[in-house]
């Protein structure tokens, strides 16, 4: 178990890894955790017992919300890292999503696609300069829309969305299989 | 009527003694210890952090949020993140109720241990973030400032933000002309010098340091040594706590 600011090895012997800083030559721990040592790739980490603050990475299913519809890209909020749903992100959350990436065929209006309102699950193309997703693959696309109308949530029925409340029918181009599933719950099997 | 009332107030001020011939203090402490501390980390289930202290009749509660996106957005820093302490005394934390709010004084702490703290997190890691740090001062007697640094501290390592080392903090003063180590109400108020000190205790860099009153250079040094030598018994409580928090050893 180590303390940050713990000296837990040399800069001449090992890499600095995650969880550690370099100071003077010496690699010392920047979170309360225990040691990880690779000696195959000489690599030092802490691996924290505590919890670590949510930075996204290139790869990452995320849930946000549509916060502007563009003619070419929609403004999305970021809304939290799939897996640690009650954690806030620890960096800008305003991200865009291309027409280009909303799915594998082509879309001509982007607005068939969402409005503005829409939660949405997509996946983290890139994190710098910008924060860019993409909504093509399995399981990603829209997972809450509301109605136009009333505001009200929709339902899925067959491959469009109807308002419970005022029955009238919308569609989106890409609807999540995870429609208006709970998250943060494993499904019991 | 009122010059009465003051006349009495300086007697009692000369007649009260707060270091007695075998030169215990008026708790029975001698110069060189500390007030009982207790610690406990991870008090609250909606922070990202939180560590609690007793300090004496201190009592403490520190939270930690973030590191999240700085808003308004001029605050951010595009190289680095920005942390925000914010020091507060609740109304009923002293003996004649606090008028609640900030006022100049807990400003003033607030922008402290704000800096204090930033010395200590490796802020490069979150630019254009925040890290909201707050504490709340449940009861006060002498030291808060002390005591929510170091809860504060405790708090960040329970939220797993990185930082270079923890921060501990404790004050020393001079009562009744001598050096005495962790001060409390009364020795405050009527002591001579009060010098509160934080250090990061691998590298004993200083993070904090203040002086309300007088010291000779002897004294600010025997002062500051002292409080540093205090610092390390803190710091060991809170390994000890950070520990317990994960189920002990």
């Amino acid at each position: 178990m180590v303390f940050p600011g713990d000296e837990i090895g040399y800069s001449e012997e090992y890499l600095c890894g995650k969880g550690c800083y370099e100071k003077d030559g010496r690699i010392k721990a920047s979170v309360f955790g225990e040691v990880s040592i690779d000696n195959n790739n000489k690599l030092l980490e802490v691996k924290p017992l505590k919890g670590e603050p949510v930075i996204l990475h290139p790869g990452d299913i995320v849930f946000g919300r549509i916060s502007d519809v563009r003619s070419n890209m929609a403004i999305v909020e970021i809304i939290a890292k799939e897996g640690e749903e009650k954690k806030s992100i620890s960096a800008l959350k305003n991200a865009t999503l291309f027409v280009s990436q909303i799915s594998d065929s082509y879309v001509k209006d982007i607005s068939d696609a969402f409005r503005i309102g829409d939660v949405i699950k997509a996946k983290v193309l890139q994190v710098k300069p910008s924060l860019q997703l993409t909504m093509k693959g399995d399981n990603l696309g829209v997972v809450k829309a509301f109605c136009r109308r009333c505001k009200s949530t929709m339902r899925v029925v067959g491959s469009r969305l109807q308002c419970f409340r005022c029955k009238t029918f919308e569609s989106r181009i890409k609807i999540s299989e995870d429609y208006c599933k709970p998250i943060g719950i494993k499904e019991v099997e | 009527m009122m010059d009465e009332v003051i006349k009495d107030f300086d007697r009692e001020k000369k007649e009260m003694k707060l270091i007695d011939e075998n030169g215990k203090r008026i708790d029975g402490r001698s110069a060189e210890e500390l007030r009982p501390v207790k610690m406990k980390v991870g008090v609250l289930n909606r922070a990202d952090g939180s560590a609690y202290i007793e300090w004496g009749k201190n009592k403490v509660v520190a939270a930690v949020y973030g590191p999240r996106e700085a808003q308004p957005r001029h605050i951010q820093n595009p190289l680095k993140g920005i942390v925000q302490a914010r020091y507060n005394m609740v109304s009923f934390s002293v003996t004649d109720r606090k008028r609640p709010g900030p006022d100049r004084r807990s400003i003033e702490i607030s922008k402290i241990i704000s800096e204090a703290l930033e010395a200590a997190v490796i802020t490069e890691s979150f630019p254009r973030t925040t890290i909201d740090v707050s504490m709340e001062v449940l009861q006060a007697d002498a030291g808060t400032r002390c005591a929510g640094l170091t809860a504060a501290s405790l708090a960040l390592a329970d939220a797993g933000v990185p930082m270079k080392d923890l921060v501990v903090a404790c004050a020393a003063g001079k009562v009744d002309g001598q050096v005495v180590l962790d001060l409390l109400k009364e020795e405050d108020n009527y002591g001579q010098a009060d010098l509160p000190v934080a250090i990061m205790p691998k590298s004993e860099e200083v993070v904090l340091l203040q002086m309300d009153g007088h010291l000779t250079q002897e004294e600010f040094d025997r002062a500051l040594s002292m409080a540093i030598e205090g610092c390390k018994k803190l710091y060991e409580m809170q390994k000890e706590a950070l520990k317990m928090s994960v189920g002990g050893e």
